[in-house]
C-alpha cells in the first residue's frame, strides 16, 4: 500500500469540504434573514423547525386505514398522488403500532446501512479509517436529499432502499 | 430489451395487483390514481402556484414559469412525449454501450431530471452513484490516475445533494441550479466513460482488464 492511498482523494476531501460550506452558509443565511432582517422563511433549512415533521407521509393515514374498502378513494385532505404498488405498502405501515417513528426508524436504518457500506469499503481500498468515517459522517449530515427525507418521511426513502438493494 | 422483461414483468403483475387489492375494480382504481395524479398536476403546473417550481428538479422546470394555462398544457403534453423519446432515444443509442458506472448514473440522472414533475426528495436516489463514484475515486487515486470528468462530475453532486437555501433574493432559484448540474452531469455521465475493472469486464481499449492487486472488494 503505498502511502497515498492512506489518506482520502483530494476530490472526495473537496467535495465533503465544499458539502458543508453550503449547509453553513445556508444556516448562517437562514439565521439572518428570518431572525434579523424579519423576512419570511427561505425554502430549505427552515422546513426542520417549520411544523413539517413526517408531513408527507402522515398526510395519507386516514385514508390508509381505510384500505380495502370502497371509503378508500374518499377525499380526505388529500388525493393519492402514487402509483398502485405504494397504497399496499402505506397500508402495512400504517397498520403498525407507530407509524411514523417505525418508517422514519426504517429511513434512519437504511441510512446507517448506506454510511456503514460507504466506509467499509473506502477502509477495505486504504482509506485511513478516521478520514473514511469523517467523509460518510459530513455527507450524510450536510446532504439536503437526507435532512429532507428524514423532516417529511416522504415515501421515496423506501423506495431508494429497495432500489439501492437491487443496484 | 431482453434484460428489461423480467423487470417490466413484475412492474405490470404488482401494478394489476395493487389495484385489484385497491378495488373495488381494476378500471375503477386505475380511475382514482388518474384522479390524483392529475390533481397533483393541477396543483404544480395549472393552478399558478407562485413557490410551485421552488420544489423541483425537473428538467420541465423552466417551462413552467409560463404563467398561461393554455401555453403550460400543450408545453407538459410535448415535454412528455420528448422526454420519452429522447429517454429511449439516449438509452439505446448511447446509454447501454456505457460502462457500468456511467449506466448507473446516467440512468439515475434520467430518473430524476425527465419526469416532468420530480421533487427535492428524488434526489436521495443519488447517494447510490454518488458512492460508487467515491470507490472508482479511491481506486484512480491510488493508482495516480487522472481521469476525465471526473472533478466535473464531483462539482455537480456538490451543487445536486449541497444545501442551497442562499440562492434566494425574492425567489429561491436552488433547484433552478439543481437542474442545470443534474443536466450537467447526465452530460458528463454520457460523454466520459469511467471504465472500471470491478463493473465492466473490458476496458476503454476494449481489450479485458488486467488482474489488479488490492481491488474494492465489496462493491
Amino acid at each position: 500500500m503505498t502511502p497515498a492511498a492512506r489518506t482520502l482523494p483530494h476530490m472526495l476531501r473537496q467535495f465533503a469540504w465544499a458539502l458543508a460550506a453550503l449547509a453553513l452558509f445556508s444556516l448562517v443565511y437562514t439565521f439572518a434573514m428570518t431572525y434579523r432582517l424579519q423576512t419570511p422563511h427561505p425554502y430549505g433549512v427552515t422546513l426542520f423547525w417549520n411544523g413539517h415533521f413526517g408531513s408527507d407521509f402522515t398526510t395519507f393515514a386516514e385514508r390508509s386505514r381505510h384500505f380495502g374498502t370502497q371509503s378508500y378513494w374518499n377525499e380526505f385532505n388529500y388525493p393519492f398522488t402514487y402509483r398502485a404498488p405504494i397504497a399496499p405498502i402505506f397500508a402495512v405501515l400504517f397498520s403498525l403500532p407507530h407509524p411514523l417513528a417505525i418508517y422514519t426508524a426504517l429511513c434512519v436504518a437504511g441510512l446507517i446501512g448506506w454510511a456503514t457500506w460507504l466506509t467499509r469499503v473506502l477502509t477495505a481500498a486504504g482509506v485511513n479509517a478516521s478520514q473514511a468515517i469523517a467523509f460518510v459522517f459530513v455527507t450524510l449530515t450536510a446532504s439536503w436529499p437526507v435532512v429532507l427525507l428524514l423532516n417529511t418521511a416522504n415515501i421515496e426513502g423506501l423506495l431508494a432502499i429497495i432500489l439501492a438493494a437491487g443496484v | 430489451m431482453l434484460v428489461f422483461r423480467p423487470g417490466l414483468l413484475v412492474a405490470v403483475l404488482v401494478t394489476v395487483a395493487s389495484l385489484a387489492i385497491l378495488g373495488p375494480s381494476i378500471a375503477e382504481a386505475q380511475r382514482q390514481i388518474n384522479f390524483g395524479l392529475t390533481l397533483i398536476q393541477n396543483l404544480y403546473f395549472f393552478t399558478m402556484k407562485s413557490d410551485a417550481a421552488v420544489y423541483t428538479d425537473r428538467l420541465f422546470h423552466p417551462a413552467s414559469s409560463v404563467r398561461q394555462a393554455a401555453v403550460l398544457a400543450i408545453s407538459l403534453r410535448a415535454y412528455v412525449l420528448t422526454a420519452v423519446a429522447v429517454g429511449l432515444t439516449l438509452f439505446f443509442t448511447k446509454i447501454r454501450h456505457l460502462p457500468a458506472l456511467n449506466q448507473v448514473l446516467a440512468l439515475t440522472l434520467c430518473a430524476v431530471l425527465l419526469p416532468p414533475l420530480s421533487n427535492d426528495y428524488t434526489l436521495i436516489h443519488m447517494l447510490l452513484p454518488l458512492s460508487l463514484l467515491c470507490f472508482y475515486a479511491v481506486e484512480a487515486w491510488r493508482e495516480r490516475r487522472s481521469i476525465p470528468g471526473f472533478e466535473g462530475s464531483f462539482a455537480c453532486l456538490c451543487l445536486i445533494l449541497g444545501f442551497g437555501t442562499f440562492f434566494t433574493m425574492q425567489y429561491a432559484f436552488s433547484n433552478t441550479i439543481r437542474c442545470f448540474a443534474l443536466t450537467a452531469l447526465l452530460v458528463i455521465a454520457m460523454r466520459y466513460p469511467f471504465y472500471w475493472s470491478e463493473l465492466d469486464s473490458l476496458d476503454a481499449t476494449g481489450a479485458e482488464f488486467a488482474p489488479t492487486t488490492g481491488k474494492v472488494s465489496e462493491t
